[in-house]
């Protein structure tokens, strides 16, 4: 295909790259250009409009624009439009967040460290299961654990961290230490007969056999989403979390839960861990926590994990980690008034009615369209 | 097809009941995915796995309509799939 020289087609193909794109068909085929949202909606260039049924990248909670949020962008960059947090220095936007997270958490944690993306956060996580590790005078424990088809995220190490071959090829990936257990899909996976507690305690054994095989006491962590997104959103089987968090116990394994996707609602309770009881010592947090009008990310710490961080500052002198726009307080501002507000409707009984409603109304108009076409499998439907 | 909240994935699949996939070959979730950006719909495609996490503040009237136009989108592709003999 020829574009008309200096259409907004010709300049994309001459200027970027995209993400998770066949590159080489890009240039034959060119982008789809959106120019602008309202709700669920999305406009393109032709001003043909498209619902987007997964939120962008599961991330645009409340939809594509919100002149509230722009507002508080637009005032916290005329009062303070970029700090950082290193070396002591702070600002109101992120300590005001990070008290918002810690009120919000679906169990008990300590503090709040700040990155830009559910990536950034991911790598954060692994890189504090380490510290952690290091500063209880067990510097072997160095794997660390996930699941096939589980994504985490597009760093060096969250993306080894993930079990996507696909997303490993052509790069050397993963990196050694990253481990990879069974892929919980009850309904492509489980054997003949087989009930899903049955498949559950099935997926908590074979992490068992890989935890021993390894070594327990070589295993930092053990990451998972409540439900797994990129992997095809996948509902965890009854019974795997209470299984697999049993597993983790007993050999003293850290438990993150990766909530990027999850977090803020997604699963209809504030957070995935809240919905499957889980038990984290760390939680990552982006996407709908600033519904995706900033790039802004959030690493939940336990107070087991941040004491051992004091400790390792008592020997080495200096938390030795950062990024430059962590915290930003344009991003933390928007995030902290979103959260606010997910937070005080979510909570009360006539907002979480509606959600339901909503969901089984979505299902089910979705699971009629699909049984009409005759695509769909149905007897997974639960 | 599972879901809890407001994020579901639901497999296309040849014979459903006896968890028979489409041949990988065929492609289904890449042409369902583009029949349904021609019925102005947005999908996310894994495989031949469609997820659905839409903006929590959808409206009632916005999940039907992205059950009509992912209804005519899997139309679409059955009767592409049928005609090629793909598909009964």
């Amino acid at each position: 295909m020829s574009y008309i020289p200096n259409s907004i087609e010709a300049r994309d193909v001459a200027s970027l790259v995209h993400m998770q794109t066949n590159l080489r068909k890009h240039q034959k085929e060119g982008p789809h250009v959106i120019t602008r949202g309202q709700g669920c909606r999305v406009f393109d260039d032709t001003g043909r409009d498209y619902i987007d049924a997964v939120a962008g990248l599961w991330c645009a909670s409340l939809g594509f624009g919100s002149e509230r949020l722009a507002q508080v962008a637009a005032e916290q960059m005329r009062t303070l439009g970029y700090y950082h947090l290193y070396r002591h220095r702070s600002h109101e936007p992120a300590i005001a967040l990070a008290e918002t997270l810690l009120k919000i958490a679906p169990g008990p944690m300590a503090r709040v460290v700040f990155q830009c993306s559910g990536s950034e956060a991911n790598d954060t996580a692994i890189k504090l299961a380490w510290y952690y590790w290091n500063a209880a005078g067990k510097p072997r424990r160095t794997k660390i654990i996930a699941r096939q088809m589980a994504y985490h995220g597009s760093t060096c190490a969250a993306v080894s961290l993930s079990g996507k071959p696909d997303m490993h090829a052509g790069f050397g990936l993963p990196f050694a230490p990253f481990k990879h257990t069974e892929f919980p899909h009850y309904y492509r996976r489980h054997e003949p007969g087989e009930t899903e507690d049955e498949f559950s305690a099935r997926m908590a054994q074979a992490l068992e056999k890989l935890i021993q095989a390894e070594g327990a006491d070589t295993i930092a962590a053990f990451f998972a989403e409540p439900v797994m997104g990129a992997g095809g959103a996948i509902v965890p089987p009854q019974g795997y979390f209470e299984k697999v968090q049993a597993v983790l116990r007993k050999y003293d394994i850290l438990f993150v839960a990766d909530e990027v996707i999850c977090g803020f609602a997604r699963t209809g309770e504030m957070w995935g861990s809240e919905t499957y009881a889980l038990r984290p010592d760390m939680i990552t947090s982006a996407k709908a926590l600033s519904a995706a009008m900033q790039p802004i990310s959030a690493v939940l710490i336990s107070e087991r994990i941040h004491e051992a961080m004091l400790a390792q500052s008592d020997k080495l002198g200096n938390f030795a980690h950062g990024f430059t726009y962590a915290g930003h307080p344009v991003a933390a501002a928007v995030a902290r008034r979103r959260s606010m507000r997910r937070s005080t409707s979510l909570r009360a009984p006539s907002a979480s009615g509606r959600c339901c409603n909503r969901r089984s109304a979505s299902s089910n108009r979705i699971r009629s369209s699909a049984t009409c076409a005759g695509l769909v499998s149905s007897s997974a439907w639960g | 097809m599972r879901g809890v909240g407001l994020i579901l994935g639901m497999g296309l699949m040849r014979d459903g009941k006896r968890r028979l996939p489409f041949d990988a070959a065929l492609n289904v979730g890449a042409r369902v995915d583009a029949a349904a950006q021609q019925r102005g719909l947005l999908l996310r495609v894994i495989g031949d796995r469609l997820v659905f996490a839409p903006p929590l503040v959808i409206e009632a009237e916005e999940i039907e309509a992205i059950g009509e136009r992912l209804e005519r989108a899997l139309d679409d592709v059955a009767d592409d799939l049928t005609r090629e003999g793909a598909f009964e």
